[in-house]
């Protein structure tokens, strides 16, 4: 959520606001962005969903692989860090944590350790965000390279148009009675 | 999507949409001869209401809910139905901007509708799913179904990037010292907006919790409640 949305009452203004109501229909304002992107760049072949119904089932990789992806991004940063301490501090601090009072932060935590600890694999549902798909296909033209070799991840980021190919207009079939009647 | 909609703040802002007292704070305005916009940013949805004179049409059932039991041929009683009339005539005169101290209630109540149907549509796509999963939809019913869908979200869409919506807020920001905040969702009203969500076919327990459950009450329902409030939620609950 972008800083403004978390402003107090007194820095509330009406651009922020009609943003915050944009926020209601993420899925259809990035489909209009990722269109703006496809537009821009016509000899690539782009697919594009409106919606996206089905969640999946997202298994975070074993800890070795995420310290060999944070190793790697460290060594591609002009950050310098002593990779080994940074791993062994991240495993203390993850492993000794506590703080009764906040259930949030808990079982937030909690799946690092599960991560860390490989007890368990950590499995979470998940849609994708129109809009995180928006901005990983603004970073990283013309392939999400972040989504080769992830077959789950390489179907968030997937777009198919198929939805909209064959509806192409919906003015002549719907009943207004529709947005009434019983299912 | 759904989750956003019916969750309390969307929800809530619905609810705060449906608040009576802004007719009168817009009859109130005082600087109605300086409401000025760039209507380059209304064509398209004057464009949409023009063309789809039905899906418009769906919009006056949004304080309508369809009664238990009622036969399939049932209409709603007519002082039930919303309407935009001197909205659609400043439209349909081709007027150069359509807000103006006249249209500016119906136009209030033509978002208030908007987005009512368009969480309704989605409640509906959504049940739709499920059953066509099970074999008691037909396919064909459920296109119909997203074929709704798709009509509500393509007005709500033109709506509020419209530079109409912009201007009514701008407006109802400046009626008075309360600005635009009455319309932002408190998070200790929450069962309010779960009720009007509910009176309104928004809200629905399945589709929010993913399981079958009824009515269950609200503090009985830990996971309706980690759905309803997560921790996003939460965390900006009353920041805004």
């Amino acid at each position: 959520m972008p800083n403004k949305f978390k402003a107090p009452p007194e820095g509330l203004t009406v651009e922020a606001f009609v943003e915050w109501v944009k926020a209601l229909l993420p899925q259809f304002i990035a489909k209009e962005g990722l269109e703006d992107q496809c537009l821009s760049r016509p000899d690539i072949p782009i697919e594009m969903s409106l919606l996206v119904v089905d969640r999946i089932r997202y298994r975070v990789p074993p800890w070795n692989k995420c310290k060999k992806i944070i190793t790697d991004a460290l060594s591609n940063s002009l950050l310098q860090a002593d990779v080994a301490t940074l791993f062994t501090c991240l495993e203390e601090k993850i492993k000794g944590f506590r703080m009764p009072c906040n259930a949030e932060v808990n079982k937030t935590v909690d799946i690092f350790k599960r991560i860390i600890t490989g007890r368990g694999s950590v499995d979470f549902t998940m849609g994708p965000h129109c809009v995180a798909v928006l901005g990983a296909l603004v970073k990283f033209p013309p392939r999400n390279e972040l989504a080769e070799d992830d077959k789950a991840l390489s179907q968030m980021c997937a777009v198919s148009s198929k939805l909209y190919s064959f509806m192409p207009s919906f003015e002549k079939s719907i009943d207004p009675r529709i947005f009434i009647a019983p299912e | 999507m759904y989750g956003r909609l019916a969750s309390w703040r969307g929800l809530g802002f619905i609810y705060k949409l449906s608040l009576s007292h802004f007719k009168f704070k817009l009859e109130c305005y005082r600087f109605w001869k300086d409401v000025q916009y760039n209507t380059g940013k209304e064509k398209r949805l004057v464009k949409f209401i023009l063309t789809y004179p039905e899906i418009i049409d769906g919009l006056k059932y949004a304080s309508v809910s369809w009664p238990e039991g009622a036969p399939s041929d049932w209409e709603p009683p007519a002082q039930d139905l919303l309407h935009f009339d001197t909205l659609m005539t400043a439209i349909k005169g081709g007027t150069s901007q359509i807000y103006t101290r006249d249209t500016a209630s119906d136009f209030h109540r033509f978002i208030y509708a908007s987005f009512v149907t368009f969480g309704r549509s989605l409640r509906r796509f959504g049940k739709g799913i499920g059953l066509e999963k099970q074999g008691k939809l037909p396919l064909t019913s459920l296109y119909c179904i997203f074929h709704a869908l798709q009509a509500q979200a393509e007005l709500l869409f033109t709506i509020i990037t419209s530079s109409t919506f912009r201007v009514h807020i701008k407006v109802l920001w400046e009626t008075d010292k309360l600005g635009i905040r009455d319309l932002i969702p408190d998070f200790s009203e929450r069962d309010s907006y779960r009720t009007f969500g509910k009176r309104t076919s928004i809200w629905d327990y399945e589709l929010i919790t993913g399981s079958t459950g009824g009515n269950v009450k609200w503090a009985d329902n830990a996971k309706a409640e980690d759905t309803w409030a997560d921790g996003s939620e939460l965390e900006v609950r009353n920041t805004l």
